[in-house]
């Protein structure tokens, strides 16, 4: 995951000395080889793949432009490069590391990180994936991922999207059509408004955050996690503007979301998400572009019943995620704007939690709203300002960790500043790689209901303001 | 995991059935994906449906030897066409040339009639030529002469632009027709083309 989710998992040390040692390596190749410059790319496996450079599909990494999403939403099957599979395996990796320093200083992590504050993490994540075609028509973005956390290292299956995808005429209409499969619901969507692509696109692993979000969005990131989902779906693009899917989620069993890394997504009561039957996840947008401008409207959503820890008997609990997005962006030769909107309402009805007298309501409502600006300069520059709000119905069963405040209301800002050196010229021996080096601050004007004393304490909702330094580096 | 094997063999077998293995004889979504799915033109990537085939080879070879240096065919044709073999090159042309092309009718309806006069009759006075003596008079091409009737307004104001700016100096005698067009008359002439062949131009 590109996103701040904490992986949880087994603890290995021994992985972690791997990761780190293969970054340092990998440091120290990449150190050596940058006088020698070269055109470079992005997702490296895919830029092999196509022959074209990163900005073709990305104004920086990972927004994607209108050429983007048509590359994903086409199975990531075409080519035009010199390295295609077969033979060449569309294998890539990335490094992120970072430090992080909160305004107030805060519990220690735990592990090698004790300190109250200022944690350097040399492999905060480091991913394989398979990014490329299969065949001329089956594609795959498959992503695993090594995370550390400061107790351990947790190897993990992260993004995956599966896709078998062509054209076609119908009635005289363009059709794009294809089948994807994937393991986290969002992840399959071409504009970053939704939750697995959203922006900031990196954030600190220790990054105090909101307590409540929706099953598939929040301030970062939905309550679903690559891997506490799996789904088959389809979808159809008409005339390169009109994009309807549908997808049916299911929750795997705990001992396989176990195996893959990750059991399991909770919910906002600490509790194991199953779902009770196939999850629909639906997505209708209109992308109309003219010349340099593209704008998208579009609205998705999910009908999930929770059977929460899988315990029957008491019923489950329904959840109705409804958003409502927008995405417009220019690009004009050096120059490009992406403004995004996000906006989704969640609907929770807790037969199960009510009868077994945790929640305090039958119906909960929960509201996330997300507002974004990027501006970046020759696909090297990029600054991103973003207002986020979560608030909803006030439970003082569901918020009962929250300081005796019942609210789920937390509203703040996000400002990232980035540097993409390798944009135009890549390390000679990999001229494929490419780096975001860059600054975050996350600002928060309330947390979990409260401006003051969110933890109980003297600590303001600004303490938990974190400044974040990252690298993060595809090759 | 019972759940997730039976899930597996339903895509497995779904997928063969569709036949997954199946290679494209053309590699035409190398093109499409950015050109359009039926290449009709998308953003800045322009209209390849109904192109002449031999404008569209000559083009892919400009890129190749980088002679055609604009901003876009820098950042997005050379990288594009660097590994394109010339039967390649020419099957897609012959393939592109014979979709049927739609008019983008995105230009500006008032400048039309302009647009029109300069294309039919050029400007005697300024030693402006007419296009129409070389791109024909359903501005539709031949051989190495490209189509212009329907291309979109965005696309073709670049590309006369482009001229100006010094790009692209060996496509005579186009550097130097350019260079006699005002901004306004290049906005006019884009106009007009962008509705030929569309329903609007019958009007």
């Amino acid at each position: 995951m590109f996103g701040n989710e904490e992986l949880r998992g087994p603890r290995r040390r021994a992985l972690h000395r791997i990761a780190i040692h293969v970054a340092l390596a990998l440091a120290l190749v990449l150190g050596a080889a940058w006088a020698a410059i070269q055109p470079a790319e992005a997702l490296p496996s895919f830029a092999r793949q196509t022959g074209q450079p990163c900005s073709t599909c990305h104004t920086a990494f990972p927004q994607l432009t209108p050429y983007g999403r048509r590359f994903k939403l086409l199975g990531y099957t075409t080519t035009g490069g010199a390295y295609t599979f077969p033979p060449y395996p569309p294998l890539a990796f990335m490094l992120q590391s970072g430090f992080t320093h909160t305004n107030s200083d805060q519990p220690p992590p735990g592990g090698d990180f004790n300190s109250p504050n200022n944690w350097t993490d040399l492999a905060q994540q480091f991913s394989v994936f398979w990014g490329g075609k299969i065949t001329d028509h089956l594609g795959a973005f498959v992503q695993t991922t090594l995370s550390y956390d400061g107790g351990g290292a947790a190897f993990g299956w992260d993004n995956s999207d599966i896709r078998y995808a062509d054209t076609a005429t119908l009635a005289g209409h363009d059709v794009i059509w294809g089948l994807d499969f994937n393991n986290n619901p969002t992840v399959q969507d071409p504009w970053n408004t939704t939750s697995a692509w959203a922006w900031p696109f990196i954030a600190s692993t220790f990054q105090p955050g909101p307590y409540a979000a929706t099953l598939i969005d929040g301030p970062f990131g939905g309550l679903l996690t690559p891997g506490n989902a799996l789904s088959a779906g389809g979808y159809v693009f008409v005339d390169d503007s009109y994009y309807a899917e549908l997808s049916l989620y299911k929750t795997p069993t705990y001992n396989f979301q176990t195996h893959m890394g990750d059991c399991c997504a909770s919910d906002l009561l600490g509790n194991n998400i199953t779902f009770d039957g196939p999850a629909p996840y639906w997505r209708l947008a209109v992308e109309k572009n003219l010349g340099e401008h593209s704008i998208m409207v579009g609205t998705y959503g999910m009908l999930a019943s929770v059977t929460p820890n899988d315990i029957s008997g008491f019923g489950t609990d329904k959840y109705l995620d409804v958003g409502f997005d927008s995405q417009y962006q220019w690009i004009h030769e050096k120059h490009a704007v992406t403004l995004r909107a996000n906006y989704v309402l969640e609907r929770q009805q807790f037969d199960n939690v009510l009868s077994q007298g945790v929640a305090s309501n039958h119906i909960d409502y929960l509201q996330s709203l997300k507002l974004q600006g990027e501006y970046v300069y020759d696909n090297t520059y990029s600054f991103g300002a973003g207002y986020f709000d979560i608030r909803g119905t006030p439970d003082a069963g569901i918020y009962q960790g929250n300081n005796g405040v019942p609210s789920p209301n937390s509203s703040g800002f996000v400002f990232d500043l980035a540097y993409l050196p390798f944009s135009h010229g890549g390390p000679k021996i990999w001229p494929w790689a490419n780096t975001r080096i860059g600054a975050s601050y996350t600002m928060f004007t309330r947390l979990d209901g409260l401006t003051k004393n969110v933890d109980g304490g003297n600590l303001s909702a600004s303490g938990n303001n974190t400044l974040f330094l990252y690298a993060f580096t595809m090759f | 995991m019972r759940p997730i094997v039976t899930n597996l063999a339903i895509v497995v077998t779904a997928l063969a059935a569709l036949g997954p293995l199946r290679a494209d004889e053309l590699p035409v979504r190398n093109c499409t994906w950015c050109h359009g799915t039926s290449a009709q033109g998308l953003t800045v990537a322009p209209r390849l449906a109904g192109q002449r085939e031999d404008y569209v080879v000559h083009q892919l070879q400009s890129f190749a030897a980088h002679k055609r240096d604009d901003f876009l065919a820098e950042k997005y044709m050379w990288s594009a066409t660097a590994n394109l073999d010339p039967v390649t090159a020419r099957n897609l042309a012959a393939y592109f040339s014979s979709l049927a092309p739609r008019a983008a009718n995105d230009g500006e309806s008032e400048l039309v009639a302009e647009g029109r006069a300069i294309f039919e009759n050029g400007v005697p006075t300024e030693n402006i030529v007419a296009c129409q003596a070389c791109h024909g008079p359903e501005a539709q091409g031949v051989r190495e002469i490209p189509r212009l009737g329907g291309l979109s307004f965005t696309y073709l104001k670049q590309r006369l632009e482009q001229w100006n700016e010094g790009h692209d100096a060996l496509a005579a005698p186009m550097p130097k027709v350019a260079r006699s067009l005002s901004p306004n008359r290049i906005a006019a002439l884009a106009s007009f083309l962008s509705f030929v062949g569309g329903e609007t131009a019958e009007k």
